[in-house]
């Protein structure tokens, strides 16, 4: 029984579990669970967002706990929590025979990680925010939110609606499976997200490299890593051998190449897998805060000579140099749509550095109206939230998107408040509309307005009602223009503001 | 266990590659004729068989007693619902459940409304009775606010996310502005349709009434409707031919409909009708708001197609 690693495996099934079902469950007001404290608790974004916006991110203290109980407990993130590295280790499990590679090329590769941190710590420092692109818990979240679970959605809803159909004596109890199923899992809304499948790509690139070298991208890359391996270089919970037998079982078969040639523990690359425990033929490798017998301490070789140390102060310096906010793509060709933000979001230049794209939002927005950036709107603004009053308007009487951010990016409003906030202005194009163009008198805009007192109100022109937008009451919301039957473009359009431009 | 090592180590020949590439390509291709064949299968449906069933009166109204009180009392008048629902029938109860709407606000049927007819339903012998409406807002939020979902579930109904897969092409045999329309399934398929709308303002029509809520039973892109609507919804109540009509006018949103949303709008009317002919039904739903039922233009377009009866001087109208 190998008692430590299964204590292991349970808990990183458990927080991944825990962590999918949090982001599955945060479309629903008030639920008992949130996927915000996944993202508090981690440093690197936390840092990187207080130190690039020049404010104390709420989280950030929580993020702190982590960093400390690293101190005394050493990657046990990377090792217990990490839904990133738990996928790393389920990958890599399908890999029977573990690749073998040489000690220099181990040191190697435990750099970049370094390298890429203080690329992000500098870029921090000179007010941008890059973590996104990198950070291991906003990866996994982005990729359960944009494509695990509305994939898994839609397949369920598939296979029971052809079931239904083509199973006729079934026809009745599979029904009523089905509507429980959509009532409670499913929800009243499928979920599709434009741009999903370069998420997915990114996304399993660093997955199925677990493939060629186990979790290679947690010990070469991942830069919440190389926060905790910093912080845990001299770890009070580490691995201790007595009267060892240089065998080398477990440098041969250690997943971070965490043991050195001399059979040390390399500083800060342990994750505490236990696997070691269990493959000492003597069963002499333990942890502990102590070790059992007195060792002779010697100071431990590791860290970074002068000229790494010069290669990660330069590139950084280098790579901040193409670091320059460009104005977007489709504002720049003068573009009809501008990005419409959701209600509650930093003016647009803050909004963009505070937010990670963990997809928190998007996956919360209830009617699927939040939808990823493209690469159009630049890469500063690739795969944040906008909304797209075509697919889905802004609900009247929603404000999840901010109560599931966890950045505050989108600040967390009370309803009455964010029914107030104006997120764009609609605008009704008289050669487009039905009515102003005397085709037919249709007002499905004025119709779902939702506002009590209607900022769309209705004229008497010309023997005929034609709708004007009030634009001292618009908020919008979108969902004027999502309903309006004009084909193909909509005769009622919603513009950002130019302030928030 | 499945070796992914030694998949990707196999030599695979010319042959092999050959045989798995067509056994993919028939799989997909399969695959892909089955999901046509789930999702475009749309039937055509001449419309909805209905019992034609009359009540003692044409219409009956009661007032003054209350939401559940008064929805009793009127069918009662009417004759009571074992006239309209046999043992063994599956029922559908049509309520306005299209807005994020507290029952407050009115802009939906009152929840007391839907559950006292479903009670009513089973107390005559109903094996089922369903509950939906394709809503406006977002559906979940609908349910909830509305108040309706969990008064119907209480009742026994089942309230149910509208199937938008499951529908038929409306077909009326002749030309009509509604061909080729999808309509759920489940609303032509039932033996009894019991609608149940809102009496309240809305700005394209003048006011929302039965006939309006048949447009809840339409999938597909419901702007489209409201050009030449008032054809469409004459077409619509000769294809679904409602059994019994219940206007809820407990509550009545007077300006701003047909969203509300402003409790100076609502005012307290406190009355409930119920009646077979749904033109009638609705054009005595007009003169509670003081409107000439003819100036609203649905009314006036299915009484010229004697779909109904837009005259309410000649009814035998109950008042209990």
């Amino acid at each position: 029984m190998k008692k430590w690693v299964w204590v292991r495996r349970f808990s990183q099934i458990f927080f991944t579990g825990l962590f999918i079902y949090a982001l599955a469950a945060s479309i629903q007001p008030g639920h008992w669970i949130s996927p915000k404290p996944w993202f508090w608790s981690d440093p690197l974004a936390m840092f990187s967002l207080s130190i690039s916006s020049r404010t104390f991110v709420h989280g950030l203290g929580w993020s702190i706990l982590f960093v400390l109980a690293s101190v005394f407990l050493g990657r046990f993130f990377c090792g217990w929590l990490c839904p990133m590295g738990a996928l790393g280790d389920l990958v890599g499990s399908l890999r029977k025979k573990k690749r073998k590679l040489s000690p220099e090329t181990n040191r190697f590769w435990r750099k970049p990680k370094y390298i890429l941190l203080a690329v992000l710590g500098l870029l921090a420092l000179a007010g941008f925010q890059e973590v996104w692109f990198f950070d291991p818990i906003v990866i996994a979240g982005r990729f359960i939110s944009m494509n695990l679970l509305p994939v898994f959605a839609q397949g369920l809803n598939t296979t029971f609606i052809f079931l239904i159909k083509h199973i006729p004596p079934l026809d009745t109890p599979l029904t009523e499976a089905y509507r429980c199923v959509r009532q409670s899992v499913l929800g009243s809304r499928l979920y599709t997200f434009s741009n999903a499948f370069p998420i997915f790509l990114y996304f399993a690139v660093l997955a199925l490299a677990g493939l060629w070298v186990a979790r290679l991208w947690c010990r070469t890359l991942c830069p919440l890593g190389a926060i905790y391996a910093l912080f845990s270089r001299k770890a009070l919970l580490a691995r201790r051998v007595d009267d060892c037998s240089s065998c080398r079982r477990c440098q041969r078969d250690c997943r971070m190449a965490a043991i050195g040639p001399d059979l040390k523990t390399v500083p800060g690359e342990c994750i505490l897998c236990m696997d070691c425990i269990y493959e000492c033929p003597g069963k002499k490798t333990y942890f502990s805060f102590k070790p059992r017998v007195r060792a002779k301490t010697e100071p431990v070789s590791g860290g970074l000579s002068r000229k790494d140390f010069l290669v990660l102060f330069l590139v950084p310096v280098f790579l901040a140099g193409f670091r320059r906010r460009r104005r977007s793509a489709s504002r720049e060709s003068g573009a009809q749509e501008g990005p419409l933000r959701p209600p509650g979001a930093l003016a647009e230049k803050d909004f963009l550095n505070r937010c990670i794209r963990c997809g928190n939002c998007m996956k919360a927005c209830p009617t699927n109206g939040l939808q990823p950036s493209v690469i159009d709107d630049g890469w500063s603004a690739l795969w944040v939230p906008r909304l797209l009053p075509n697919v889905g308007a802004c609900e009247y009487n929603c404000n999840q998107c901010g109560s599931v951010c966890p950045t505050g990016a989108i600040r967390p409003l009370p309803l009455a408040l964010k029914q107030k906030v104006r997120i764009g202005l609609a605008e009704i194009d008289r050669s487009r509309c039905l009515n102003w163009t005397d085709q037919d008198t249709c007002l499905v805009c004025e119709e779902h307005c939702p506002l009590p007192e209607k900022a769309i109100q209705l004229v008497h022109v010309r023997g005929r009602s034609r709708p004007v937008v009030d634009v001292s009451r618009c908020i919008g919301c979108g969902l004027c223009q999502n309903v309006c039957p004009a084909e193909p473009v909509r005769a009622i359009r919603v513009y950002p503001l130019s302030s928030q431009k | 266990m499945y070796r992914f090592e030694s998949f990707i180590k196999t030599r695979i020949s010319r042959q092999s590659f050959l045989k798995g590439a067509a056994a993919g390509l028939a799989l997909f291709l399969s695959q892909n004729a089955l999901l046509k064949k789930v999702f475009a299968a749309e039937t055509p449906s001449k419309g909805r068989k209905s019992r034609g069933s009359k009540g003692v009166c044409d219409i009956a109204v009661s007032s003054g007693k209350g939401p559940r009180e008064n929805t009793l009392k009127a069918i009662e008048g009417l004759g009571g619902m074992g006239r309209f629902v046999k043992k063994g029938d599956t029922v559908l109860v049509k309520p306005n459940m299209a807005w994020d709407r507290t029952p407050e606000q009115a802009a939906n049927t009152n929840p007391e409304v839907v559950s006292a007819i479903v009670k009513l339903c089973f107390a005559a012998g109903a094996k089922r009775v369903n509950v939906f409406d394709v809503p406006c807002n977002e559906e979940s939020r609908v349910h909830e606010t509305t108040g309706i979902a969990a008064a119907a579930r209480q009742a026994g109904a089942n309230v149910y996310f509208a199937d938008h897969w499951n529908v038929v092409k409306a077909d009326l045999g002749r030309p009509s502005a509604l061909d080729g329309w999808p309509i759920l399934k489940d609303a032509v398929d039932c033996d009894v349709f019991i609608n149940v709308p809102v009496l309240k303002h809305h700005g394209l029509t003048g006011l929302t009434l039965s006939m309006k809520n048949l447009m809840g039973v339409c999938s597909g892109r419901r702007g489209l409707i409201h050009l030449n609507i008032a054809e469409k919804l004459a077409d619509l109540t000769e294809f679904i031919k409602p059994d019994l009509t219940v206007i809820d006018a407990t509550r009545v949103l007077m300006r701003n409909g047909p969203t509300g949303g402003n409790l100076e709008d609502v005012q307290t009317v406190d009355k409930v009708l119920a009646g077979t002919d749904p033109v009638l039904a609705d054009a005595y739903a007009c003169t509670l708001v003081n409107r000439e039922p003819r100036s609203i233009s649905y009314i006036a377009c299915a009484a010229d197609r004697n779909l109904g009866s837009a005259d309410v001087a000649r009814a035998r109208i109950l008042t209990v």
